[in-house]
This record gives C-alpha cells, structure tokens and sequence, in this order.
C-alpha cells in the first residue's frame, strides 16, 4: 500500500501570467482534455466562479483542481494551482509557488512579458520551480513569438522550450501536458516523516466550517488525526480530507506530494492561515515550513452605511465577509461627518474595491467609502509613537515630532519610448530611481522606490495613460521612511468634514488644497443655498471654491393628464439624492470621498 | 362632486418635431386620400371606445390634444358633436382644440366654432422664424398672425399660445421680443414651457453646450412673470398664464384631482383613485378597440381591466398615502397653493409633512396660509416635490 502510493506519479504547478494573457482559457483546455471536465459541463473559465471575477477578467482566489493524465502506459496526477494574478495578492501567489514543483510561465504571444508576470517569474525562480514557457494567443494576427522567444532568453530561460499554444482553439494543449509529465520534477514522498502541509489557501463554507487548501510536503493527513496549525497555535481533528476534481471528492487520505483539502470544523479562518503548516499535534514537526508571515493591511478606509440606520446590517455584512477572508480587518469607528462605520484594512486597492463591491451587491448595502489611505507612523514631540489609520486622526502639526510612511519598491516594465513620461511621473510622485533594465523587443524595467501613498494617488490610470497602456506595475513594501507631511482639512459650508481630511506631502499641500477644492466644486450637485468649499492646513485657508445655489429645477409640460409620468420622473430623482449622504445641510454624493485620488495634475 | 372631463388624443403630425416625445405619428409623406382613410378609421375606434365606457360622470370639459388635431380638418366638427351628446356636454361647457398655425384653414375654424368649440389653443412656440426653423415648425410668423385673424374672425373668444424658452440661440433679448409679440395680441391664456431635452428625441443626441445654462433658462422665467404680471395676467399654475377667468378648466383637473377619461391611443384616464392609460401605437390600440365587445363598469371593474379592456396597455392605483402625497405635489404646482384645511378635510394630513414644510419655509421655498410655492419655489418646484413623495 505505501509502495504503491510512493509510487504514483504526481505532477504539482500553476501557472503564472498576466491578466488577460489567457491564463484561465488555458487551464480550461487542460480540464478540458484529460477529461476532467467535459466541454458540457465546462461554463467558460471555470475557475474564476466568483461573478466579479469573472467580470474584471482576473481570479481573486486561488483555487486547485486534480487532473488524471495517461502518457506512455503510466497515469500520472496533475495538480493545477491557480493563483490570483494582482500585486494585492502577492502573498498568496507565493504560497502557491512553495506548493508546487513547477510553473507555466504564459505570455501573450502579442504583448509579451508584464511587470506582474516578470515579479511572479521571480518568486517561482527563487522556490527552485520547473519553468516551462508558454507563448499563448498565437493564432492572433498581430502575434509575435519570436519577439516574446527573445525576451525569454533575457531572462535566462531556454527559448526553444517554449510551447507555443492557442488556448482558444486548443492547440499545442496536448503538448503542453506532455511538456508538464516530462519536465516538472516528481513531488518528494516521504510518508513516514512527521508530517507538515502547507496551506496555500481557505475558504469559509457555511456547512462545514473552514476547507483548507493544502499540500502536503512530508507525511499523511488522515480523517481522524489530531492537529496543530504551527503558526496560529490552535488545534483540531481532521473531519475529512479529498481533492477537487474539480468537485469536492474525499479521499482516505493525502499523501506527501499530494494537493487537496483538509475540513476540521474551525469556523474561522483566522484560525487557518494561508501560510500555515499543519502537523500532527503529538510527535509532529518542530519546525514550520518557511515563508509564513502574517495578512497585513495596508491601505485603509472608512466605510459608512449612508442611512444611519444600516450600521448593524453592515457590520454583520463584514463579520461574513471576514469569515472567507482573513487579510480583512475591522474596526468602528465614528466620524463626526458620517456617523457610526468602520475602519477597514485590505491588502490593497483591488482587494477594496472587491469587499466594497461585494457588501453593496450580495448585502445590498447603501455605502459611503472615504479615500483609501495607507498606515502612517506617527511620533509625538511627547516621545509617545502610534500608528493612524484615519487621516482625521493625524495631530496637530506642532505636536509632532515625526511622521513616517510605507515605501514600495516598485518594478515598471514599459516600451523605451515612453521611458521619458513615466520617469517624470514618478520624480512627480516623490520617486527615488534605483536603476534600470534593458530587455528586447526595445523595453526597459525601471526601479524605484515610492511612496505607497502616492501609488494610491490615480498612479495606475496616469501609468497607463501615459504609456498608451503599455506600461505594467509591481511593487513590494520595503519599510517605513520619514517624510514631510501635513494633514489637509476640508471645510464644506465653514464645517470641517473629517471623512474629507487627507495626507499630503508639504512640499505639494498648497497646489493638491487649491486642486481637490476645485475638484470638489465639480462634484457636489449644486443645493438650495450657496455652498463655500475651503481646503486648509492647521486653521490657515489655502483655497476657497463655491458650488453655486440652485436656480432651477421643474418638470415644466404635463402631457395629456400623463401624472405616473411625473411621478416616476421624481421618484428616480429622489432615488439619486438617496444614495448622497447628508452632511450638515449639504448633501454629498460617493464621488466626493474619492475625489482626492483624480485630482488632476 | 368633483369636476370631470374627456381627453382625446389626436396622435397625427404633418411632421414630428426633432424636440417632442409625446405620441404621434407623421403622416406628411401620405396622400390625401391615405390620410382620409387613416383618420376615418381612428375616429370610429375612438367612437366605439366611447360607448364602451359605461360611465356615471358628467364632464364639463372635452379636450383635443395630441399630435395635431387640427389635421383632421373637416372630421373634427362632427367628431366634436357626437363626442358632446355622447357625454351630455351642454353650453356653458369647455371644449378646446389644439391646433397647429399651418395646419388649420379659416373655413376648419367656422366650423369648430359651429360645432362648439370653445377653445383653441394654437402652438406658436417663438415668433421668430429662425427659431421656428430651429425647431423643426412648419409655420412662419406670418402664417401664425393669419391663423391668429382667423380665429378671431371665426369667433375665438378664448385663445391660447404655447412658447417653448431656453432654446439654442435664444437669448433674453430674443425671448422678451417673443412676449411681447405675443401680447400685443392680448391672447386670453399663455403656456411657457421651458425646454426640457427628453432622452428619446433627437435632440437628446445634440452636443450639451449648445443649450442655454439653466441659470439663464430660470432668468427667462423670471422675466416672463413679470411681463405677463405687468399686462394684467394671472400667473396660476407653474407655466400657465391666463386673463381674470380664463384659466383652462381642463387642465386644471389635472391638478386638482379631477377626473377624466382619455379616449384614443396612448391616451391617459384618472378614475376612481385609478390611473390607466391606453396602448401605443396607434395599431395596437386598434386592434384591441376592434376585438372588444364587453362594456365596462368602470366603478367596480377597473382594477381588474388594466391591459386587458378596452384599449387599456395598464394601469395603476396607488397606496393611500402615495395618493395623498400626489394630491398635494400636483396641488403645489397652482400657484394659489393648497388650502390645507380643505386639503386635511378631504385626505387628512400625513405628520410627517410638518418637518418637510418647516424646512421648505426656511429655506424660501415655500409659504403657507395657504400652502404655496414661494417664486423662488417656482422654480425648484422638484425639490419642494421631492420632500413630499412617498418612496
């Protein structure tokens, strides 16, 4: 039975690209041809099953399936670990690397490499993982694999290894799976070892707690075992161990070598870190697996039910969401504009964008979202250090001693030609260059190092509007640094509005106040009376704009006694005003809050 | 009991104009004698609707409106007679035609008269022919001032003028020329609309820009009632003006909870607490006027009839305190307000209105004794709305 077991072939990879380089089209062909799925069964890219996955194109979730592949009388298991493909998610990615012995590198045969795909190359490189590049979209007419040939040269991979597929049409697949057996190195087996699985990610099912999605380096996992998450100090017995393929399948048990899933009854996934490494609770490893660091939030925001009255729903829409996702954090807390709500920490923007989206969508929530912002470091000229995760919370400029804010290194991989722009963009942006790579097909990597709250700042959108969207971005936190900043008040009918406060650089706060007051202007409807806007810092006014009073608003003809006409009119007229939040007398809609991060320059 | 009356649509156009929503269908490009057959054909199912309607009030006012009445021409008369034994209209009753300045002959006019029109409300819109052209009109300035001579000349006591302001490259001094074009004829009612761009037109695909800013648009306005005041004119519902007892009955049913009965396609009927309205277009309309043979009672049986009676496409009763709330918002828009005594006798007060009211008084929207928009109120007349719409 061990023997046997010892014996079986696996293959364990994921595969690394770009979003919209064809990744999940790709994996579908694979399910598609070992059968694991049939073309009935397969609605399109079945691995992204969340509907905003599917909508922005990307997986937010890794997922693991188990194909059976037959290749020369043998039968080999293939495990595909899929992996998120955003740089908020970076973590993830490389507890999915560590699980596995082998990547597909895929890249569009028309676009060739992306910042992201080249950061996730090395990650996979530096767990020792199998490479095998693949050219993909090569029936598109303005394809060109030799360019992307050379560009995998210059990064030190073989080019003539390279598979070149379409995952549209299915071709070069059967090659591929060939190139997965033959190339990606068997899994370590030792069974008897004590044993340690890493979990490379969870998810929270309402019926039956928390499924850990593992892979197991050393030892067995069995239903019925005591054990113990090495990180996280809690324990649990095994209800039931399986794999997916791609439905939830039990099995007996997992194997060193193997992927599949561990149920124990913890309700909460904070209890089942992705990262963590499960071992036997008596006699089992002394020590974890490496790698494993804490989910740490790194941009904040308030979020505030626009109707007062929703705050319950809104923090049991959170507890839920919190459940399924352990990098989201939560706290209440009140703001003197907003009301009651809660400071919340993502790992980045998109993980925010995808929790504010979904409390709004499944929780059919009425939400008002401040501007994102990152945690800054704060010394009192008392000596007293803390940490601010609200703006609104910044002190007094002559109470501080020192304020320091998170820097990221960030890799940019842009055509030359627009090397000038974007180089500006980031000295604009308080970029401290570190160096430059040249790559073929005329493309140049840029490293800096930057503040993440400027990355905040639109930097995305202004990268890619002036690359004509050729730019990509990665980046990664270095630390904290010291930097001048000052917090700017926003003053709306002569009444500071906290949620509107926000850190700027004071070399820049004269020109953002001047900016985000004008901006402000275009975005506040105009109300019953005039409404003066005023930026400040410390008290002192620096820019001042009005929204003008109303004049006009009437449904003037009526159309043969045509009322329900009128009245629907007015009803989607209030249903508009509904969704503004209310402060003092002014009515402010979402885009306010947000109208520090598209200020134009 | 409470005023009523009967609206006909008339849903025909020589040509549709590029800013108008309302239902019509243009006919321009037909012969006479298609247009002869088209008309005949509508009369008789409008006819047929009539007498399907088993009805226990008795209207005071009828209502041509569309489209462009007019064009009917000879039909008209006799439709107007059957139409008033059909609802025991006597003499001292309201009876207006909507008509266009180049669509209507002296001879068309004798024989309204004749007939018992009362009314006749005539869509001049600007009496500057560049605007006219802008507008897409098929009349002059001068084929206006003929029509206008006609009328009074065929015994048109009571005239009414619709204008249309905030148009593209009309600017103040173009629009006070307008009124006082206008009421150097001493028209005996004036409708001022002011342009509102609907989604479904063409012009809703025209560059913003080339409109006026609404702050200009609500100048207009204010000048306008002025003017109008200055000449003696009652300002009495948001844009309609009229001499001492010349306001148009008709309209102000809609506005005070009056009933009426719509006849025609796409025509709208509030009755019993209910508001139906028929299909649209015309054929669909038709075609179920042609399959109907059951009368109705609509004092119990309207509910149940929506988009399955008559020419009804649907309906709709609201809640109680939906219906209150519309009693007001529609009350509002006259000008002389809501006595709220008669208002509270009749629906009672909803507690939260006393809130809204107090809000609207400070912020010069509203004034009470009785409950009216204040001119600044005029023109925001939606945000005083809105406090008072349930839902």
């Amino acid at each position: 039975m061990v023997i046997n077991l010892k014996n079986k072939q696996i293959r364990n990879f994921c595969i690394i690209a770009h979003i919209d380089h064809g990744k999940s089209t790709l994996a579908d062909r694979l399910l598609e041809l070992t059968g694991t799925v049939t073309k009935r069964e397969m609605t399109s890219q079945l691995l992204d099953q969340m509907d905003l996955e599917r909508e922005r194109g990307i997986t937010i979730k890794a997922k693991a399936v188990r194909m059976s592949y037959q290749h020369d009388g043998e039968v080999y298991e293939l495990n595909l670990l899929d992996t998120p493909g955003h740089v908020d998610f970076n973590y993830e990615v490389s507890r999915s690397l560590a699980a596995c012995e082998g990547a597909l590198l895929v890249v569009d045969a028309s676009q060739g490499i992306e910042a992201q795909t080249l950061a996730n190359l090395y990650l996979a490189l530096d767990h020792n993982l199998e490479i095998i590049p693949v050219i993909n979209k090569i029936d598109l007419p303005n394809a060109d694999p030799d360019m992307v040939r050379g560009e995998l040269e210059e990064l030190g991979l073989d080019p003539n290894e390279a598979i070149l597929t379409s995952a549209k049409t299915g071709q070069g697949a059967e090659e591929l799976l060939q190139a997965i057996v033959e190339r990606i190195p068997q899994p370590g087996r030792q069974i008897e070892a004590p044993s340690r699985a890493l979990i490379f990610d969870s998810h929270y099912d309402p019926y039956q707690g928390v499924i850990a999605y593992v892979r197991v380096m050393e030892g067995r996992l069995a239903p019925g075992m005591a054990i113990r998450f090495m990180a996280s100090h809690s324990e649990a017995e095994i209800a039931s161990v399986g794999v997916f393929r791609p439905a939830m399948e039990p099995v007996d048990a997992l194997a060193a070598g193997e992927v599949g899933y561990v149920i124990t009854g913890i309700k909460d996934v904070r209890d089942c870190r992705v990262g963590d490494t499960i071992t036997q609770a008596q006699g089992g490893a002394t020590e974890a697996l490496p790698g494993y660091m804490p989910a740490v939030p790194m941009v904040y925001c308030g979020l505030y039910p626009v109707e007062n009255d929703d705050f319950t729903d809104l923090r049991e829409a959170l507890e839920k969401l919190q459940l399924n996702d352990a990098a989201l954090v939560f706290e209440p807390e009140t703001s003197g504009a907003l009301g009651f709500g809660f400071r919340c920490g993502f790992l980045g923007l998109l993980h925010m964008e995808i929790i504010q989206e979904r409390l709004e969508r499944e929780y059919n929530l009425n939400l008002i979202t401040t501007a994102p912002s990152v945690v800054y470091n704060v010394k009192r000229v008392s000596g007293e250090e803390f940490s601010v995760h609200n703006p609104a919370q910044m002190p007094e400029p002559h109470e501080l001693e020192e304020i320091t804010e998170p820097y990221v290194h960030a890799t940019i991989l842009v055509p030359s030609d627009y090397v000038g722009p974007i180089m500006e963009l980031c000295q604009d942006r308080r970029g401290e260059y570190r160096t430059m790579e040249y790559f073929p097909g005329s493309r140049v990597l840029l490293h800096y190092n930057l503040p993440l709250s400027e990355i905040l700042l639109d930097f995305f959108d202004k990268l890619k509007s002036r690359s004509r969207g050729y730019a990509s971005l990665d980046y990664e936190y270095i630390g904290h640094r010291a930097s001048k900043l000052v917090k700017l008040d926003i003053l709306l009918n002569g009444n500071a509005v906290d949620a509107l406060s926000c850190i700027v650089h004071q070399d820049k706060a004269t020109v953002r106040g001047r900016q985000l007051a004008e901006k402000l202007r275009g975005v506040i409807p105009r109300q019953m009376f005039e409404v003066p806007i005023q930026a400040a810092i410390g008290g002192k006014i620096l820019a001042r704009e009005t929204v003008r009073a109303m004049r006009k608003d009437v449904l003037a003809k009526c159309y043969g006694g045509d009322i329900t006409r009128k009245r629907k009119l007015l009803e989607k007229q209030k249903a508009g005003k509904r969704r503004m939040k209310q402060l003092g007398n002014v009515e402010v809609p979402q885009e306010a809050f947000m109208a520090i991060l598209s200020i134009d320059e | 009991m409470n005023k009523a009356g009967v609206y006909v649509h008339i849903p025909f156009c020589l040509q549709r104009c590029p800013y108008c929503s309302f239902q019509s269908q243009a006919i321009g490009s037909l012969s006479k004698d298609a247009r002869e057959e088209l008309f005949s054909e509508y009369i008789e199912a409008v006819k047929k609707e009539a007498n399907l309607w088993q009805l226990d009030f008795a209207p005071s006012t009828l209502y041509f409106g569309g489209g462009t009445p007019s064009l009917l021409g000879a039909h008209l008369g006799p439709m107007v007679r059957w139409l008033r034994e059909r609802f025991a209209l006597d003499g001292g009753s309201e009876i207006t035609v909507e008509a266009n300045p180049a669509t209507v002959g002296r001879d068309d006019l004798v024989s309204l008269v004749q007939s018992g029109v009362t009314r006749l409300s005539l869509g001049l819109q600007s009496s500057h022919d560049s605007l006219l052209t802008t507008l897409g009109r098929l009349h002059t300035w001068s084929d206006f001032l003929r029509t206008w001579s006609d009328a009074r000349e065929a015994g048109f006591e009571n005239i009414s003028l619709d204008l249309i302001y905030g148009l593209p490259g009309q600017d103040s001094c173009l629009w006070r020329q307008t009124l006082e074009d206008v009421l150097a004829l001493r028209p005996e009612h004036i409708s001022l609309y002011a342009l509102t761009v609907e989604e479904d037109t063409p012009w809703a695909a025209l560059a913003q820009d080339i409109f006026p800013l609404q702050d200009d648009v609500a100048s207009e306005y204010e000048l306008a009632c002025q003017l109008l005041s200055e000449r003696g004119y009652e300002h009495y519902e948001l844009s309609n003006w009229a001499l001492p007892g010349k306001e148009s009955q008709h309209n102000l049913l809609y506005w005070t909870g009056g009933e009426y009965l719509g006849l025609g396609a796409a025509a709208h009927s509030y009755l019993g607490g209910s508001r139906v309205w028929n299909s649209w277009p015309r054929e669909r309309y038709l075609a179920q006027i042609a399959r109907e043979r059951r009368p109705l009672n609509w004092r119990w049986a309207l509910p149940q009839a929506w988009g399955s009676w008559g020419g009804l496409a649907g309906g709709e009763k609201l809640p109680f305190a939906a219906r209150r709330a519309e009693a007001l918002i529609l009350g509002l828009r006259l000008v002389g307000g809501v006595d709220l005594e008669t208002f509270s006798a009749k629906w009672g007060l909803d507690p939260k209105w006393q809130e809204q009211i107090e809000i609207l008084v400070q912020s010069d929207l509203l004034a009470t004794e009785p409950l009216r928009l204040t001119p600044r109120g005029l023109l925001l007349a939606n945000q005083v709305f809105l406090r008072f719409l349930e839902n």
